[in-house]
């Protein structure tokens, strides 16, 4: 839905893991817009109805971009700034009480 | 040791930046709260980086005017405090508590005056399918190409209608990423019947010639432009694939597409203020609810409290900083000390003002989707369409709190953000009123997501509960 | 002139009114139930949703009774109000905790099942104390704080969904012919021939032989003007409400339980601070705390909104139910634990309004029990 135009170097590069792939992203972006550029097509599947979703408003208040960072779930990727090394899974299910998506 | 501070300013935009800037230069101590990673709220989104990149020509005039406003807050002696969420505000004697999270931990701000600039975020447009993947406000991609440098893929939709469609439609094509079918739901017809704001919009004249200068040039790259659009759809499987549509004479049309960006004005962000219980108006012109408040901002329940910006009503960038520094200056004066003269602030705000009675005439809401299908979700967290809060409302509930009671709209992570309108609607057409007659529903602290840990982090006193 | 007219009117729409009206309706009566309008004070939308046994009653042996009974029909009210209306409640009942964290809390619970034993005359009170073994394993696969010592379990403890019992309650009543009337704010009953008249803010008035006064905060004002005296109060408990989690909570525990939709209710406060229903930070943040020690795999969960509710609190936390002497059909009907005794009201209240049939032991919830108390009746 949304391409990269330049890819990003050398200082401006932030790499990191999206859905088990590797991907380089750009520095202050945030993971919902990494992800969109990585080329993920849904960030979380809908918690009642269970079909996919991705980010409508990019700035916090739709809640589509819930996805799991750093074995945490749940989190609104588009407020979230890229880091070097990070993690990034897509929110399939409801999270389970301690355990992350992750096992 | 307490964190106290004379001034809370919560929200980095325009608003915000001001009111920080004229209070700390006043001499009093400030903290600026806000839950993005950079200041200069949404207009300015990422103005540093991208003036550091050499991309500010693609945005145009306004976006490089935060060039200089971000220079002067981190210039100014504020305690920033970004990737902070602001959950709640409790009043007490002499001022209150901002309550926030930040760092893994939910704390307590106390400040005697506060300042509340969390700004506006895009009137959700329901329409069947636009839940899919693909579907994105025109701001979101907006906000992905100055922070990400994303571009919408082909085929790219862009349907909607406000001053800002047009604008947005600008800086796609000067990104090398003109719409390939731009649906107005507007009636440029219209315009003409607006002449009776005429006079006073003189005095924002610039913005309007601005404004009808890339209508015009805009028609030689966009593919297609049809007008008056009121009936639209998306669909695909697991994501957009193609857009439909019918305009007012019952032409139908549709195009595949891989992006379709809506934008159907801005509204205010008011979960705050409602959370904070303070009374609400509708603005019929403005189609959005309002924080009740003085010519100064301040609340009128809340005497500690201002709104300043598009939080208080939607007048634009160069309003928001004129109604910010206003009410940094306010509450200054009420700290005791004296801030920047305020006849020129009041002169920038009549003459940004003066142009919004013109623009709403020009582009009233679409009133297409006051009429929304029975089967379009309305609730995105909860999947609920408008279907179901009908049935709900023939059965009797009385109003969006009852219906959030019987369906669960509301009740998702998103709190309303993007269902409440939508219900309070419903509720006035089913119950034959006007939407000034009628009250979003009631929100609470926290109004967004905080851990468990997080939010034990409150518990100072070491409170202990009864177990039942 | 009335607007309306019917052989009993309901006077309040949330737990209490919606179950006695739809008992009412199916029991053959034609049934007016009058609610407020949409943002009126509601207690009825913030409940936990227990339907819970052990630990009621203390002091009046009858509502142990009354509670076990409830717990006993309530999946039948459940089925019948699932048959008629398609809403499914979620009633389950396998059983409640009521979870100690402290040397204290473990001795404060043995002590009521020991003064329940000898409440109950011929010692039955089924509720009993089990060890951190035991909790484990009701609760398999679910890691408790240590903290966590003991628990009172009761068999009869079980929970529902409120809201979708309030929905059911009011589609049943409309479903069986029932009316329902939102945005009447009742001000005043008065006498009218040979029944009442019940006159509304909006101005609207309605006419009945039988009034049912179940309005909540709204009763102490309401009764007086029939010669009944109401004493509650409001007292606020405020909760949390987590995002939905996959199901690991199959038994509700007093203050913490699993939503049939998977989201965790997080509980609760027990404050005195008058008609203020709004949520504060030091008690979301004590509550967070306890929730955290309890189990501590909740620390990454997020809280996504709370609500606080004014529970309408008798003086001893017994329901009160009583019928006026000098406006003799004009029945007032309160308490704390609407939603569990949804099914009883449903089954008992109408033949009592309608036959004069007084459930067994329904004078030991009279007020005339406060007589000699500061909570007795103001004299002339």
């Amino acid at each position: 839905m949304l391409r990269r135009a330049v890819e990003p170097e050398g200082d401006a590069a932030v790499r990191l893991t999206i859905a088990g792939q590797p991907v380089i992203a750009l520095r202050d972006e945030s993971v919902a817009t990494a992800a969109l550029a990585a080329g993920l097509q849904f960030t979380r599947n809908a918690q009642v109805s269970g079909e996919p979703r991705a980010p409508y408003c990019l700035m916090g208040v739709c809640f589509e971009c819930l996805m799991t960072i750093d074995g945490q779930p749940n989190r609104q990727a588009c407020l979230v700034p890229v880091q070097e090394g990070m993690t990034v899974e897509p929110q399939l299910l409801g999270p389970s009480l301690g355990v992350s998506d992750n096992g | 040791m307490a964190d106290a501070v004379d001034v809370a300013v919560l929200g980095a935009g325009p608003a915000g930046m001001a009111a920080a800037v004229i209070a700390a230069n006043a001499g009093l101590t400030v903290a600026l709260l806000d839950d993005q990673a950079l200041p200069g709220g949404q207009i300015w989104r990422n103005v540093e980086a991208v003036a550091e990149r050499g991309d500010l020509s693609l945005f145009g005039d306004d976006y490089v005017a935060g060039v200089d406003a971000v220079g002067e807050f981190r210039a100014a002696d504020v305690d920033y405090r970004p990737l902070t969420r602001v959950i709640g505000v409790e009043s007490m004697g002499n001022g209150g508590d901002i309550l926030f999270v930040r760092d893994g931990k939910a704390r307590r701000l106390h400040a005697k005056r506060l300042i509340i600039a969390l700004g506006a975020y895009e009137r959700p447009m329901p329409f069947p399918g636009w839940t899919l993947p693909g579907v994105m406000t025109a701001g979101a991609a907006q906000i992905a190409l100055k922070t990400g440098g994303l571009l919408p893929e082909r085929p790219f939709v862009l349907a909607g209608q406000g001053p800002l469609l047009l604008v947005l439609a600008a800086q796609f094509r000067a990104a090398g990423a003109a719409p390939d079918v731009l649906l107005r739901l507007d009636d440029p017809g219209l315009k003409w019947t607006a002449g009776r704001h005429g006079l006073r919009a003189l005095a924002g004249l610039s913005d309007l010639v601005k404004g009808l200068k890339w209508q015009r040039s805009l028609s030689h790259d966009v593919g297609q432009t049809i007008k008056n659009v009121t009936q639209l759809e998306a669909s695909g499987s697991d994501r957009l694939e193609g857009v439909r549509w019918r305009t007012a004479d019952g032409t139908a049309g549709e195009a595949e597409s891989a992006a379709l960006l809506v934008h159907d004005g801005v509204i205010p962000n008011a979960q705050l203020t409602r959370a904070m219980r303070v009374p609400h108006r509708y603005d019929p012109a403005a189609a959005a609810w309002v924080p009740k408040a003085n010519d100064d901002g301040r609340l009128l329940n809340v005497n500690w409290a201002y709104v300043a910006g598009d939080n208080a009503g939607i007048h634009g960038w160069a309003a928001a900083t004129a109604t910010g520094a206003k009410a940094g200056a306010s509450a200054a004066l009420a700290c005791g000390v004296k801030a920047a003269p305020s006849n020129e602030i009041d002169n920038r705000l009549r003459k940004a003002r003066a142009v919004r009675p013109l623009l709403d005439a020009l582009y009233p809401p679409a009133q297409a989707f006051a009429d929304i299908a029975d089967n379009t979700i309305i609730c995105r967290c909860e999947a609920i369409t408008a279907g179901a809060v009908r049935e709900a409302l023939e059965m009797g509930a009385q109003g969006p709190n009852q219906i959030k009671a019987f369906l669960r709209t509301g009740m998702g992570p998103c709190q309303g953000r993007m269902c409440a309108y939508t219900v309070a609607m419903l509720a006035a057409e089913a119950g034959g009123k006007a939407l000034a007659e009628t009250d979003l529903m009631r929100l609470r602290m926290p109004i967004s997501p905080v851990t468990v840990t997080e939010m034990a982090h409150l518990n100072e006193t070491d409170m202990n509960l009864p177990t039942a | 002139m009335f607007m309306d007219a019917a052989d009993v009117i309901v006077i309040g729409g949330g737990m209490v009114g919606g179950a006695i009206a739809y008992g009412l309706t199916r029991a053959g009566a034609d049934t007016l139930m009058l609610d407020e309008g949409d943002d009126s004070l509601r207690t009825a939308r913030g409940n936990f949703g227990l339907v819970w046994v052990q630990t009621k009653g203390r002091g009046l042996q009858r509502y142990q009774d009354w509670s076990r009974e409830s717990s006993q029909i309530w999946m039948e009210f459940s089925d019948d109000l699932q048959e008629s209306t398609g809403v499914n409640t979620g009633y389950e009942k396998p059983g409640g905790l009521t979870l100690c964290t402290s040397e204290e809390e473990v001795r404060a619970s043995e002590e009521i099942i020991t003064a329940m034993k000898a409440q109950a005359g011929n010692g039955q009170y089924d509720a009993w104390m089990i060890d951190r073994q035991e909790i484990e394993a009701l609760v398999p696969g679910v890691r408790f704080g240590p903290d966590v010592l003991a628990a009172s379990f009761c068999p009869h403890d079980g929970h529902a969904n409120p809201l979708k019992l309030l929905r059911a309650m009011h589609a049943g009543l409309q479903k069986a012919g029932g009316r329902y009337q939102p945005n009447a704010s009742v001000v005043d009953i008065v006498r009218d021939g040979e029944g009442y008249a019940v006159v509304t803010a909006e101005g609207a008035r309605y006419g009945a032989a039988k009034i049912v006064i179940a309005c909540g905060h709204g009763i102490p004002d309401l009764a007086a003007k029939v010669g009944l005296h109401c004493p509650t109060r409001p007292q606020r408990g405020q909760i949390l409400v987590t995002e939905r989690l996959q199901p690991m909570l199959p038994l509700p525990m007093g203050s913490i339980r699993q939503t049939d939709e998977g989201s965790i209710m997080l509980g609760v406060s027990h404050e005195e601070v008058g008609f203020d229903d709004r949520n504060t930070g030091d008690v979301s943040g004590a509550i967070a705390a306890r929730a955290a020690r309890i189990l501590p795999d909740l620390a990454n969960v997020n809280i996504v909104r709370s609500w606080g509710a004014l529970r309408i609190m008798p003086p001893d936390g017994c329901p009160i139910y009583d019928e006026s002497e000098t406006w003799p059909g004009i029945f007032m009907t309160t308490n704390h634990s609407g939603v569990t005794l949804a099914s009883v009201h449903a089954k008992h209240i109408p033949n009592w309004v309608l036959r004069d049939e007084t459930p067994v032991g329904f004078q030991d919830f009279s007020v005339k029990r406060f007589e000699g108390t500061p909570h007795a009746a103001p004299c002339g």
